[in-house]
């Protein structure tokens, strides 16, 4: 019987620029879940950890992020760790893993797998291991696997290999494409991967995708996860175990605005406290429906809660409909042929931009101001010149509503 | 306001108070004199309505009367708001401000001090200078109605100041602009003048959207690189394992090529054996060949030897046979020359006794024309030695004189004239004096010049003068001394004796006492120098050109030895040969000639002939040397075909035979080697270039390219190691965060000043459409009345917003052609700002009753125009008071109203 941990894709020194303003700390956090998973298998106290490829997100990162895995590492020694290099840090030219400032720091109990030539990480048990050399490849990296002529029969044979599954709809033919059958042609009695961030235990029950250690993104395809195997015997059915690993919660809400605000921002806020942990959350609030009122105090509070009380938080309102000529901006512009002038003049020139204001009163378009449109061709040469777009327009009259009110009030 | 009375006291002309009394509601004119104080009066209405009381400084100093202390003092009544006010205030040392309202029986005092100054100001809308005398443009009502004297009335009105632009929009009865919209757009435009420039529009560096702008820019350059620098890495690793595949290939060339060498090597090795046989027998058939060349060249030595000696023989008999008629020939002219050559020697001793006979004449002509140059020398020395006397003599009288020159004769002369003409002055402006005598009596009068006794008589008076003074001695009676004080005179006197001085020094150098003495000296001078100068010529022409006596003297010595010498000679005395008869000389010359011309013909045949003789025995000589040679060579060449033979036994045969031999081994040979060369390949220098070209190509390949390529590979694997410990990919995702948090920034900045730009534009452009619209009556009203003025209604004028005047403009009203108020004469120019201030009295006085003060203000009309004028202040006045101050007030006969003579004003 054989036990050991199988993860991958810990892709270390990650970008994350779509969250820039936390970029440190979610490149942070995919380390201290890598740390966490040694830990886990130190205590299951498994025979040998195999990483699937894709350990860093690139060749080229900065040594410190090199020497914190090397750390990190040799934190099971001295149960030993075999690491498969990926499509994102293949054995080129440029390697990491030929980098004195990785290599040097590496404890004895990680095996860095550059060859196809099989490893016997405990007796009875043989690795076959299929190292990626390039960025890309149209070959199916289980075709490297050498198996031993001279195995015993009850050795216990275990692929690992970095590709896609030719499962259709799922893979490109240049993105190591793995064969759906390679572990019962190959004879394998299991087949660790790398590559996919989600979770997978192919039909056959012996091909699994660990999935990542740690979420990368809103969109929920990561998984947070990895893989404790036992395998009792040569061609025994593999016994897998999924672990739910991950520091940061990644969460994507979606809110309907209809009627009262307030009771929006009570339903967000339950929903952000029902979080384990607030401050290692990632919220993305999807706001939906239209507006009552051009008042969105509401929202600027709560925008202000949630930047407080989460990691990081946005807010997507491209499905929010508001009302940039509001109830007071309309009373300060009653009897006032100035103001209504320019609030007329700009719901001219978002007609003009294709992107005419909604709930646009029509007291405020008839009023207009001395009754004439300024829109002429000086106006419209000038609107290209200085790159107005639709959505100025709306800034501008919030703007102008906001002046409004400090002055006229 | 219209105004009721005004007194002003203590201002510039008026020290004493000046009052005007009931004006009237319509037309008021006050006439008078220039400088009797029209303007004053407004000065003063101005300084009591617009300026504080409590003013100090230059500026109101200015005001008091012309060396007085008296301050200003302005009492004005006026009605405002359909109540009567009286308003009294003091400048300077009567420092004081009173507002009081009538109540129908008496003042009643409202406000004093600052607050009378401000209530004030407020009904003119006008606002306070910050330090001294309001501007004109601060003067509110007073701005757009008064108009002064001289340039100012040229002066664009404008709305500039708030206060009134406010009025002036409430008297316009419009509310389209509003002072909240003011606020409006001056926040809006605060906002703006942050984010952008005034100038081009463009964003300030240190607004929020420049300086994210800045921040994008930055990290984009940031990123760029990096990203460059991680191309450079993903092309050194290309290049990396192209070196690697490339250094694998240049392996496996170097190994081919050694091969390749290894093989040729073999073939040349093969080469070489069959070229050394072949140079073997080169070298043997090269000996083979130099022992048959050796024995041929033997054979051809033989055979020309005998050749040789045949030919000798031949030639020997010849030559024998040819000397014999030479010889004969030889002794013929040797006989001839003899003969000559004792000619020769007869002429050659006659010759010779001519000749001494010809010299010996000779010598005695040339002594005979010696003697007469000798006497004709003598006689020209003696003629020069006179003439050298008499100059001598003629020298020595000259220096005992001394002679003036021209120069100081005419100083004299003019030192003399000069002493007269300023005596003759002197005494013109010395003394004169008029003697007349009631009886006889003797005078002696003395003066600087003379002394001189007169007998005057009564009938006869006596006119006498002097320079400076003179002394009237009359016997019996007593002295009369008379001096003159005249300092021109002195000066006169003074150069007077300045030039008798300077005349006495010329004198006394050539010791005469007077001028006539001095040029009488001169003549004499004059005279002793031409007759000097004759001798000299004389003298010179005696001697000849170049020549001196002593010369002369030195030449006749000379000759006169030569002549002894010659009489000598000849052996006779100097008496002798003048006596002597002259020789023939030319005979004896002729006859010498003629024997000299004999000999020289003589000598030319002995020469032809002796020449003849020597030519024919040299070629007797030639051709005996030429038989003698040819003996001696026939018996060497002999000698030689006996020693060339020798080692054959002196046998010509076997000479031949071993030629023979010795030809046949040479052929052998030959073959032998032609065999060799035929086995030896003809590309064999090809095959050994070919082993060079492939050393150097293995040499390069192992020493250049292969190592190049290492240092290559060496090179790029130092750059990815090195962007590895970088982590340079870690940079460029750093890079892309920052950028990306920058963008936001800058997104955000840019929606904020777009939205500004956007406001700031539409508000400003809504303004000045409304201010347009404001303004519009106002121009029309103007260009109504100056229309009505100027009698052109092709004429319109146009206003600014803020009422600056732009100009006039000439035809339709959307013709271009705006004419600036410069372009028009002084009388339009003012005829126009009377329309405009005319136009706002019309629309502001729809309000309230407004005053409008003109100070002569058409002095530049012309009659037509300005009856047209007069007509329309009429009409004006039915809803304004007009104050007009004028010093033509015939010119304002048919307008009515109420008039005021400055000069009756005065209390």
């Amino acid at each position: 019987m054989v036990s050991f941990l199988h993860t991958a894709d810990w892709q270390i020194g990650m970008k994350a620029s779509r969250v820039a303003d936390v970029a440190e700390r979610v490149r942070k956090a995919r380390l201290d879940t890598a740390k966490q998973l040694i830990r886990i298998a130190s205590q299951l106290q498994v025979d040998f950890v195999l990483i699937a490829g894709d350990l860093f997100e690139n060749n080229l990162v900065h040594n410190e992020a090199a020497h914190r895995v090397a750390e990190a590492l040799s934190a099971c020694s001295p149960i030993p760790v075999y690491v498969l290099p990926g499509n994102h840090d293949p054995l080129t030219a440029d390697s990491i893993y030929s980098r004195s400032a990785f290599t040097d720091f590496l404890p004895p109990n990680v095996h860095i797998l550059r060859t196809s030539e099989p490893v016997t990480p405990v007796p009875g048990v043989v690795l076959l291991p299929a190292p990626v050399m390039s960025k890309e490849s149209y070959n199916d990296p289980t075709g490297q696997f050498q198996i031993p002529e001279d195995i015993q029969e009850d050795t216990i044979v275990v692929g690992i290999a970095h590709g896609s599954l030719r499962i259709p709809g799922k893979f490109q033919e240049n993105d190591f494409p793995i064969a759906l059958d390679a572990a019962q042609r190959l004879g394998l009695d299991y087949l660790a991967l790398g590559h996919w961030h989600s979770f997978y235990v192919h039909n056959d029950m012996r091909t699994v995708y660990a999935g990542t250690h740690e979420p990368t993104g809103f969109d929920g395809q990561c998984s947070a996860s990895a893989a404790h195997v036992t395998i009792k015997a040569r061609g025994s059915s593999p016994d897998i175990e999924r672990l739910d690993t991950g520091t940061l919660t990644w969460q994507t809400l979606e809110v309907s605005v209809a009627g009262d605000p307030d009771q929006v921002v009570s339903r967000v806020k339950h929903e952000v406290d029902k979080a384990q942990d607030p401050s290692s959350t990632l919220l993305r609030l999807v706001l939906k429906g239209h507006a009552e009122s051009d008042d969105l105090r509401w929202l600027e509070e709560l925008e202000d809660w949630l930047r407080t009380s989460l990691l990081y938080m946005e807010i997507d309102k491209s499905r929010f409909i508001t009302r940039p000529v509001g109830r007071r901006l309309r009373q300060l512009a009653a009897g006032n042929l100035f103001l209504q002038s320019i609030i007329s003049d700009l719901a001219d020139i978002a007609c003009l931009l294709g992107q005419p204001i909604e709930d646009l009163p029509e007291d405020l378009v008839s009023a207009g101001g001395s009754g004439s449109s300024l829109i002429d061709d000086s106006l419209q040469d000038s609107l290209d010149r200085w790159r107005i777009e639709a959505e100025d327009v709306e800034e501008a009259l919030r703007t102008l509503a906001s002046i409004a009110e400090e002055v006229l009030s | 306001m219209i105004l009721r009375s005004l007194t002003v006291s203590g201002l510039r002309c008026f020290r004493n108070p000046a009052q005007l009394n009931d004006f009237s509601e319509g037309i008021n004119i006050i006439h008078g004199p220039n400088e009797s104080g029209k303007s004053t009066l407004i000065t003063g209405l101005a300084l009591a309505f617009l300026d504080r009381h409590d003013m100090t400084g230059e500026a109101i100093e200015a005001f008091r009367p012309w060396g007085t202390s008296l301050s200003p003092v302005i009492n004005a009544e006026f009605t405002f708001g359909g109540k009567r006010y009286c308003l009294e205030k003091g400048f300077l040392d009567n420092t004081r401000s009173t507002l009081s309202e009538w109540d129908g029986r008496r003042y009643q005092r409202l406000d004093e001090g600052k607050a009378a100054d401000n209530k004030v100001r407020r009904m003119m809308q006008a606002e306070f200078s910050g330090r001294g005398l309001s501007k004109n443009t601060q003067w509110g009502l007073a701005h757009l109605l008064w108009m002064p004297q001289g340039a100012d009335r040229f002066h664009s009105l404008s709305l500039a100041e708030p206060g009134i632009e406010d009025y002036f929009r409430q008297a316009m009865g419009a509310t389209l602009f509003s002072k909240e919209d003011d606020k409006l757009l001056g926040s809006i435009s605060k906002r703006y003048s942050g984010i952008f420039t005034p100038k081009t529009g463009g964003f300030k560096a240190n607004s929020e959207v420049s300086l994210a702008e800045q921040e994008v820019k930055t990290a984009k350059e940031r990123l760029d690189s990096v990203v460059r620098d991680l191309e450079a890495i993903r092309e050194a690793e290309t290049d990396l394992l192209l070196q690697n595949s490339r250094l694998e290939e240049l392996e496996a060339d170097s190994a081919k090529l050694k091969q390749e060498r290894k093989a040729l090597k073999g073939r040349i090795d093969r080469i070489r054996e069959l070229e050394s046989q072949r140079n073997t027998m080169k070298a043997q058939l090269q000996s083979a060949t130099q022992a048959w060349e050796t024995v041929k060249k033997e054979w051809q030595q033989v055979d020309n030897l005998k050749k040789t000696i045949a030919a000798a023989e031949s030639e020997i008999a010849q030559k024998e046979k040819a000397i014999i008629p030479l010889n004969a020939d030889c002794d013929e002219a040797s006989k001839e020359l003899n003969s000559k050559r004792a000619t020769e020697k007869d002429l050659e001793k006659d010759i010779k006794e001519t000749n001494q006979e010809f010299q010996k004449a000779n010598d005695l002509q040339q002594a005979k024309n010696r003697l007469e140059s000798v006497a004709h020398l003598a006689s020209q020395v003696q003629s020069a030695r006179d003439l050298n006397t008499k100059l001598a003599d003629l020298e020595k009288e000259l220096s005992k004189q001394p002679c003036p020159g021209i120069a100081d004769v005419k100083s004299a002369e003019k030192s003399k004239s000069l002493v007269d003409a300023r005596e003759a002055e002197a005494r013109a402006q010395g003394l004169a004096i008029d003697v007349t005598a009631y009886s006889d009596f003797n005078m002696t009068v003395s003066t600087s010049e003379e002394e001189k006794t007169y007998t005057i008589r009564p009938d006869e008076p006596l006119s006498l003068a002097s320079a400076d003074r003179m002394t009237l001695d009359i016997r019996g009676l007593g002295r009369i001394e008379i001096r003159s004080g005249s300092a021109d005179v002195k000066k006169l006197l003074k150069q007077i004796a300045e030039e008798k001085k300077a005349l006495k020094e010329i004198l006394d150098k050539y010791g005469v006492a007077t001028l006539s003495d001095l040029k009488e000296r001169y003549d004499w001078g004059l005279k002793q120098n031409l007759q000097l100068n004759t001798l000299r010529e004389n003298l010179q022409t005696t001697l000849g050109p170049g020549n001196t006596l002593r010369l002369l003297e030195s030449r006749l010595q000379k000759e006169e030895k030569a002549l002894q010498e010659q009489c000598s000679g000849l052996g006779v005395t100097q008496e002798e040969l003048a006596k002597a008869e002259a020789p023939d000389v030319d005979v004896l010359k002729n006859r010498l000639d003629g024997l000299n011309t004999q000999r020289d013909e003589l000598v030319k045949e002995v020469s032809e002939l002796d020449k003849l003789e020597k030519s024919l025995s040299k070629q007797v000589a030639k051709l005996e040397q030429e038989i003698s040679n040819l003996r001696t060579s026939d018996e060497t060449s002999r000698g030689e075909l006996k020693r060339r033979l020798e080692p054959y036994d002196s046998d010509e045969e076997k000479l031949k035979s071993v030629l023979a031999d010795k030809e046949k081994e040479k052929t052998n040979k030959e073959n032998e080697l032609a065999k060799l060369e035929k086995l030896i390949p003809k590309n064999a220098a090809e095959l050994e270039r070919g082993a060079l070209k492939l050393d150097r190509e293995i040499k390069k390949l192992d020493e250049e390219t292969i190592p190049e390529v290492r240092d290559s590979r060496a090179v790029l694997r130092g750059k990815l190691d090195e962007a590895g410990n970088r982590g340079l990919y870690s940079e460029a995702v750093q890079c892309e965060e920052a950028l990306e948090i920058a963008q936001g920034k800058y997104q955000v900045a840019l929606k904020k000043a777009q939205a500004i730009r956007l406001l700031h534009y539409l508000g400003l452009t809504r303004k000045s459409q409304l201010l347009d619209a404001l303004t519009e009556p106002i121009r029309d009203e103007a260009t109504r009345i100056f229309q009505l003025i100027t009698d052109s209604p092709g004429r319109s004028i146009e206003l600014r917003p803020d009422l600056q005047l732009e100009g006039i403009r000439v035809g339709e009203e959307d013709s271009r052609a705006i004419g600036t108020m410069e372009e028009f004469s002084i009388g339009t120019q003012e005829q126009l700002m009377m329309s405009v201030r005319l136009a706002l009295g019309h629309f502001l006085g729809q309000v309230e009753r407004q005053l409008v003060v003109l100070d002569d203000p058409l002095v530049n009309t012309d009659s037509d125009r300005l009856q047209r004028i007069l007509r329309l202040l009429e009409a004006a006045s039915e809803t304004l008071q007009i104050v007009i101050l004028t010093c033509h007030i015939d010119s304002y006969q048919d307008i009515s109203g109420k008039r005021f003579d400055i000069r009756e004003t005065t209390l």
